[in-house]
């Protein structure tokens, strides 16, 4: 089950200490186009706001 | 303890003898002092060597998959009216049922493939922690008697007391007694303390964000990749995990922070409903990684947003592969 | 040259000296091991310790090296080797068996047929000191029957002998004569001499656990298929706790890592109880089993060693015996072949 999948991974960064904001998980249907460009839009800016993701990320060269 | 290994020698015996089993995984002295080790009997004499004390420390669960899967593999070329099926006893505690739970409700083999002969457990002694307490130094001689741990050691004579060295996850454990067994050896064991299972966890997410991402992070250095959490583990019997995959290659060889911490990470969330609280893991580790303060988080989600403790019973399947339309929480659902 | 005493006190700041002037790798205690580490400014080197949980191999051999990097451009690949630059640097304080796992992978690193820069490099900027075992670290040590000394100076440039209120400073090598500043004008005088190999006589009897090691070559030489193989196998784990801690453990992978237009080719220790060991591009593995890799390992470290090297490939640290978590004992394992 997705959801569970989701519920438990976000839940599980955080407590590892990767912000909880950077697991976004929601449904859109293909004939939702508004809510699908505000999703779009609102993550962005979450996203921006949280700056650079520095946790976990390789450094290669 | 000597009752229980009396009787554990005798129904080895007799269902070898009776051939209800092929195989019987239990554990027999190990060659250093205050150790105990897997072992595998499958004559009748050899039952004699079977143990039952606090130093058993190994989940088996994990053998008995790895032998099931040998087997069929190696039936794999045999005519389908000739094949022939092997039944594996197993010595198993609490933790040990709850993993061999685990396994039929993922249909790794059948029930009666396998052939419980339960026991009580009082927890078993962390080694690790047994020498820091002790202030490292090495073990010569050893032997536990009357909740006392008696050693001789190159630092003198010393005495510890068991319930001081008991592992972290035995001294909360809610399931000390076997929850399925064909065969049941002596009465239950006592309760532990369950009801402070979470408190570690607890604690923990009381603390801010960048505190438990340092905590990780120092916890992930420890690691070297030896995979001895990964292969001891019951729940972990990918036949190719995501780790030995090379394309993609998720993970990197080598001992790149990020890419330990992404093994760990994906390896650890791999065990939602799946995390039994065996401990086997944690007393592997050659470098005492906290693996547990971890583990214990997704044991906590998963009773906590699904009502599931893995392994507990047969009838209760695995969280992620049920949904429950009106208890599951929506609030990680991203709703702008 | 000349040997020195110096004061049993004198020890942990002689290192701190010494981490001044260049990178000092020392016995640190780090949360509840004892590892081997670069000494830092405000650092406390740890000699208070029986051994160290892991092998000092790895600051000649890291877990993990760039062998060379490699970046994509408009014009083409670009490649850059890794220099095999080392600093000067001191390994401060390892134990005679680990002293001599060095001479035994300088065998292999350092051959006629092979020479591997990387190795060498780190190897020959750096000043080995062991201090002897007088007393066996551990009931588990078995040196003796592996062509070990517990004080012994094999692989060692200084050896520092515990002989009561003071180490005697063994100046082993040229290299080692170098750093003989650092440990003062007191010399040596005949009685410290005499002491010393009374202490050495005493420590090779102190170690009481022996193997046939010397005794099983020809009887591998002999036994291949032996059914006697599929009895190790069996509880292991397949995790790579003996061969990462073992001293003179040395296989390694390589593999490339590439980000964008960016690479580099790392080689990493690889372990013979791995199931990808050995596995080749088309999925075929000629070890299929963990009977397979077992016998690898014993027959690497007690025959192939013998026969390309003439030397066992094992220095009796015992750190496999006492870190497996299922006890599989090398001890043991040879014990049996020798009754073969």
């Amino acid at each position: 089950m997705a959801r569970r999948k989701f519920a438990t991974l976000k839940s599980f960064l955080n407590y590892i200490g990767v912000e909880g904001d950077r697991t976004l998980f929601t449904w859109v249907s293909a004939s939702e186009g508004d809510r699908w460009a505000q999703v779009i839009k609102v993550a962005t800016e979450k996203i921006k706001a949280l700056g650079p993701a520095k946790k976990m990320i390789k450094k290669i060269g | 303890m000597e009752n229980i290994e009396t009787k554990l020698r005798e129904e080895a015996k007799r269902l070898l003898l009776e051939k209800k089993a092929d195989v019987i995984i239990g554990y027999e002295k190990g060659t250093l002092p205050l150790t105990a080790t897997p072992c595998f009997i499958t004559t009748p004499e050899e039952a004699d060597k079977l143990v039952w004390n606090n130093l058993c420390t190994q989940n088996l669960a994990k053998f008995v998959h790895d032998l099931i899967t040998a087997h069929k593999n190696s039936q794999k070329r045999v005519k389908p009216e000739d094949r022939k099926k092997k039944v594996v006893g197993i010595v198993a505690r609490g933790c040990t049922t709850r993993s061999l739970i685990i396994h039929l409700q993922e249909r790794q083999y059948e029930r009666d493939e396998v052939c419980i002969i339960g026991v009580p457990c009082d927890g078993y002694v962390d080694g690790k922690g047994l020498k820091v307490k002790i202030g490292g130094a090495d073990i010569v001689e050893g032997t536990i008697d009357g909740g006392q741990i008696k050693m001789k050691t190159s630092d003198g004579d010393k005495t510890v007391a068991l319930k001081d060295v008991l592992a972290e996850c035995c001294l909360t454990c809610r399931f000390n007694n076997p929850i399925v067994s064909d065969v049941l050896i002596g009465s239950p064991s006592p309760a532990m303390n369950p009801d402070a299972e979470y408190n570690a966890v607890k604690e923990f997410e009381a603390k801010s964000m960048e505190e438990r991402w340092a905590y990780f992070t120092k916890e992930m250095e420890k690691c070297m990749r030896c995979n001895a959490c990964r292969q001891t583990c019951p729940s972990c019997y990918c036949p190719t995990c995501f780790v030995e995959q090379s394309q993609p290659q998720w993970v990197g060889i080598g001992e790149d922070k990020s890419d330990t911490q992404v093994f760990q990470l994906m390896r650890m969330y791999h065990m939602v409903g799946r995390c039994v609280d065996c401990g086997s893991c944690v007393s592997v580790c050659p470098m005492g990684v906290d693996l547990r303060k971890f583990l214990k988080k997704i044991d906590k989600d998963g009773w906590e947003m699904f009502g599931n403790r893995a392994g507990s019973s047969m009838e209760d399947m695995p969280p992620l592969g049920r949904y429950d339309e009106h208890h599951d929480k929506e609030e990680f659902i991203f709703n702008p | 040259m000349e040997k020195s005493l110096i004061k049993k006190d004198a020890l942990a700041g002689i290192a701190k000296k010494m981490a001044g002037d260049f990178l000092v790798w020392a016995p640190v205690k780090k949360e509840d091991n004892v590892l081997f580490e670069p000494l830092q400014k405000d650092g406390e080197p740890f000699f208070a310790y029986l051994n160290s949980k892991n092998a000092p191999k790895n600051v000649f051999f890291p877990h993990t090296e760039a062998m060379m990097k490699f970046t994509r451009t408009p014009k083409g690949m670009v490649f850059s080797a890794e220099e095999n630059k080392a600093d000067q640097s001191v390994l401060f304080g390892v134990r005679p068996c680990d002293a001599h796992s060095f001479a035994l992978l300088d065998k292999l690193f350092d051959q006629e047929k092979y020479k591997d820069g990387y190795y060498i490099a780190k190897r020959q900027n750096t000043t080995v000191i062991s201090i002897a075992c007088v007393q066996p670290p551990y009931a588990t040590c078995f040196c003796t029957s592996v062509d070990g000394e517990p004080v012994g100076s094999e692989g060692a440039d200084i050896l520092l002998v515990d002989i009561g209120s003071d180490y005697l400073v063994e100046f082993v090598t040229p290299k080692g004569e170098k750093l003989a500043q650092y440990f003062g004008d007191a010399k040596a005088d005949a009685a410290a001499e005499t002491k010393k190999n009374e202490i050495a006589a005493k420590a090779v009897d102190a170690i009481t656990s022996k193997i046939p090691a010397h005794e099983v070559k020809p009887i591998l030489d002999k036994n291949f298929d032996n059914p006697f193989w599929n009895t190790i196998h069996g509880k292991c784990l397949a995790c790579g706790t003996c061969t990462y801690f073992c001293p003179t453990c040395h296989c390694f992978d390589i593999s490339d890592e590439v980000k964008g237009s960016d690479g580099v080719r790392i080689r990493s220790w690889d372990s013979c109880m791995f199931p990808m060991f050995t596995k080749e591009t088309s999925g075929h593995n000629p070890r299929t089993s963990q009977k397979e890799r077992w016998r690898q390992r014993t027959m690497h470290k007690f025959k192939y060693y013998v026969d390309n090297f003439d030397a066992i490939a094992c220095v009796g640290c015992g750190r496999c015996v006492m870190s497996c978590p299922v006890n599989i004992d090398i001890r043991k394992v040879v014990e049996d072949i020798s009754k073969l």
